[in-house]
């Protein structure tokens, strides 16, 4: 089941920036990540789905209603790339008052508090004001916010901007957690390798529109990679590789006298047969490294080729 | 059981007198405004003993309560501008907006939950202060004001009309810009009331020169009622006092000559409900 849909989704502002025809959906359960540069349209795209920017063209529904409908984000939780809050509340009053905003009555709201500060790791500082805390604190205070009603689907807007390497990981593990209880957790990050290690599928967003979207398996496996240090080497061997994938680089390295080569294959199942190409044609085989792309290198492709482009 | 609509707006006053309360508002308010009462008081205070004749009492203490109450009527609005003045631009400008219009409330019951509380709060402060310039005027002077029951609704739709025209500066301009723009209307307000009674008083002039002082202050009262409401609660006072004539009661700059219709509290009326749904629906359709 999906719990966010979007069809051609747009926001134009009236600077012509935005973003255009965006269509994508999200199951239960699942891990979405979106990616871009700075100025991309994430927050745009992330800010229309949580109803603060009231999009231009197409449709989009959350938990199976329209977007401009508020009962849409009754079972959803928003982290906020800006995340501030009433620094003149108490956490405890901060998260009753969003509890209360959400329908919640006063007896849920009474258990979920202790439950969301311990997963965000604050407990013991509920009655301290929000302006006493640290950046940090207050992000995890946001995510507790986002949390207090449990949602079904999660929007989180680069959740670990004001943390410490050990607060990633503690938010990576939550949303882990969170996604082995079946909700849905919408990513927004700049933080590729975070990503990386939780999201199942992934986005990227450039200029406003998607340059590519699907699960990392299939995108990094389109982008696998061989480095190979061959000696002797000859224009029908040459010919030959390029058959079986994409010679993306070519150097000749004199002092050692070998020939470096990249190839790009579209399955592990080319590897063994690129190699067997290199000796049964009598060449010396000196390395040969396949490598699967990082998430960051197609994202630099995707984003520099599309800089390229214009 | 509360629909969510009712809830929010419930959650939403809360929380303005919540806020009311933290930033210690309250207590600066109170503070001034006791100031306020005890420099009128002792205004009162040296002032009686020095009055004789009949009739002379009534006459000095219906001015002494003008002029409290228009003092104490410059001090509500200008409350109620500055309560009003970021109640919107000032989450934008904060950041706090995203986290509060993230909830699955329409953002009408937002604004309106926070229009009610802080007029629940201004509505006690008219009355308190109403009631202390009155019963200051009693205690001094022993003049007994009468009216006072039709001037407290008309006071608090002064500071409704106020409230709801800084409202909608609030999600048409930032708070700065807000600040500025109600604080010039009132000005032009309160500028052209004094105009208009001028034109009344002055009877010397030709008859082209002061329908054209009266005229210059109908038009500020339609741009913005709050000085005509004032007059018009003055109005309503002066009528009802005893054997003196209405005509003593009113000259002065507090006083009034020039008396606004009854279709101007009717006028104010539908002025501060175009102000809130303008800003309702306005924010409702607001970038943020």
């Amino acid at each position: 089941m999906f719990v966010l849909e979007t069809k051609n989704l747009t926001k134009v502002y009236p600077t012509g920036g935005g973003c255009f025809d965006i269509t994508l959906a999200v199951e239960q359960g699942e891990v979405f990540g979106l990616l871009g540069p700075n100025g991309a349209g994430k927050s745009t795209f992330v800010k229309m789905l949580v109803g603060l920017l009231r999009p231009t063209g197409g449709e989009g529904r959350l938990l199976g209603l329209p977007l401009r409908l508020p009962a849409a984000r009754r079972q959803v939780g928003y982290l906020p790339e800006n995340f501030r809050y009433h620094d003149w509340m108490s956490a405890r009053e901060l998260l009753e008052f969003h509890g209360a905003l959400h329908g919640l009555d006063h007896r849920e709201i009474r258990t979920r508090i202790p439950e969301v500060l311990s997963m965000v790791n604050l407990r013991g500082v509920e009655g301290r004001l929000v302006r006493t805390f640290s950046k940090g604190m207050q992000q995890r205070l946001g995510l507790a916010v986002a949390l207090l009603t449990g949602p079904r689907l999660l929007f989180l807007d680069e959740p670990t901007s004001a943390l410490d390497p050990i607060g990633r990981k503690e938010i990576r593990e939550t949303i882990l957690q969170l996604r082995g209880r079946g909700v849905a957790v919408f990513l927004n990050s700049h933080l590729l390798t975070e990503v990386e290690r939780v999201c199942g599928r992934v986005a990227v967003i450039n200029k406003g529109r998607i340059r590519a979207q699907g699960s990392l398996e299939a995108l990094l496996g389109a982008g696998l990679e061989v480095e190979m240090h061959v000696g002797g080497v000859t224009a029908a061997l040459m010919e030959r590789l390029a058959k079986q994938g994409t010679v993306t680089r070519s150097e000749r390295d004199e002092q050692r006298d070998i020939q470096k080569i990249w190839v790009r294959v579209a399955s592990k199942e080319q590897i063994p047969v690129l190699a067997e190409s290199v000796v049964n044609s009598g060449n010396k085989l000196y390395l040969f490294s396949p490598k699967r792309s990082t998430l960051e290198e197609l994202f630099v492709e995707l984003v520099a080729g599309d800089d390229h482009g214009v | 059981m509360m629909t969510m609509g009712f809830k929010a707006l419930a959650v939403m006053m809360k929380f303005s007198l919540r806020e009311v309360r933290r930033k210690k508002v309250l207590i600066a308010g109170g503070v001034l405004t006791g100031a306020f009462l005890l420099v009128f008081v002792l205004g009162l205070h040296f002032i009686n003993g020095q009055i004789h004749g009949r009739g002379f009492e009534e006459i000095v203490g219906f001015q002494f309560f003008s002029l409290g109450l228009y003092a104490a009527t410059f001090l509500i609005v200008v409350i109620a501008a500055f309560a009003g003045v970021s109640a919107v631009s000032g989450e934008i400008e904060t950041g706090t907006a995203h986290g509060l219009l993230a909830n699955p409330v329409p953002r009408s019951q937002i604004l309106l939950g926070k229009f009610l509380g802080y007029a629940l709060l201004l509505g006690v402060y008219d009355a308190a202060v109403l009631f202390s310039i009155w019963g200051a005027t009693v205690w001094q002077l022993g003049v007994v004001i009468p009216g006072v029951f039709e001037i407290l609704p008309l006071m608090f739709l002064e500071t409704l009309t106020m409230l709801a025209l800084s409202f909608l500066g609030s999600v048409l301009f930032s708070s700065l810009a807000n600040g500025i723009t109600v604080f010039l209307l009132y000005g032009v307000a309160l500028l052209g009331g004094m105009v208009e009674q001028v034109g009344a008083l002055a009877r010397g002039l030709s008859e082209n020169t002061v329908t054209a002082l009266i005229n210059a202050g109908i038009i500020t009262s339609l741009i913005l009622p709050v000085d005509a409401l004032y007059r018009r609660s003055i109005y309503l006072a002066s009528s009802k006092t005893g054997a003196v004539p209405n005509i003593l009661h009113n000259l002065g700059p507090f006083g009034s000559l020039s008396v606004p219709s009854v279709w101007m509290e009717v006028y104010a009326v539908v002025y501060l409900g175009v102000c809130l749904a303008a800003a309702t629906f306005l924010f409702s359709r607001k970038d943020i």
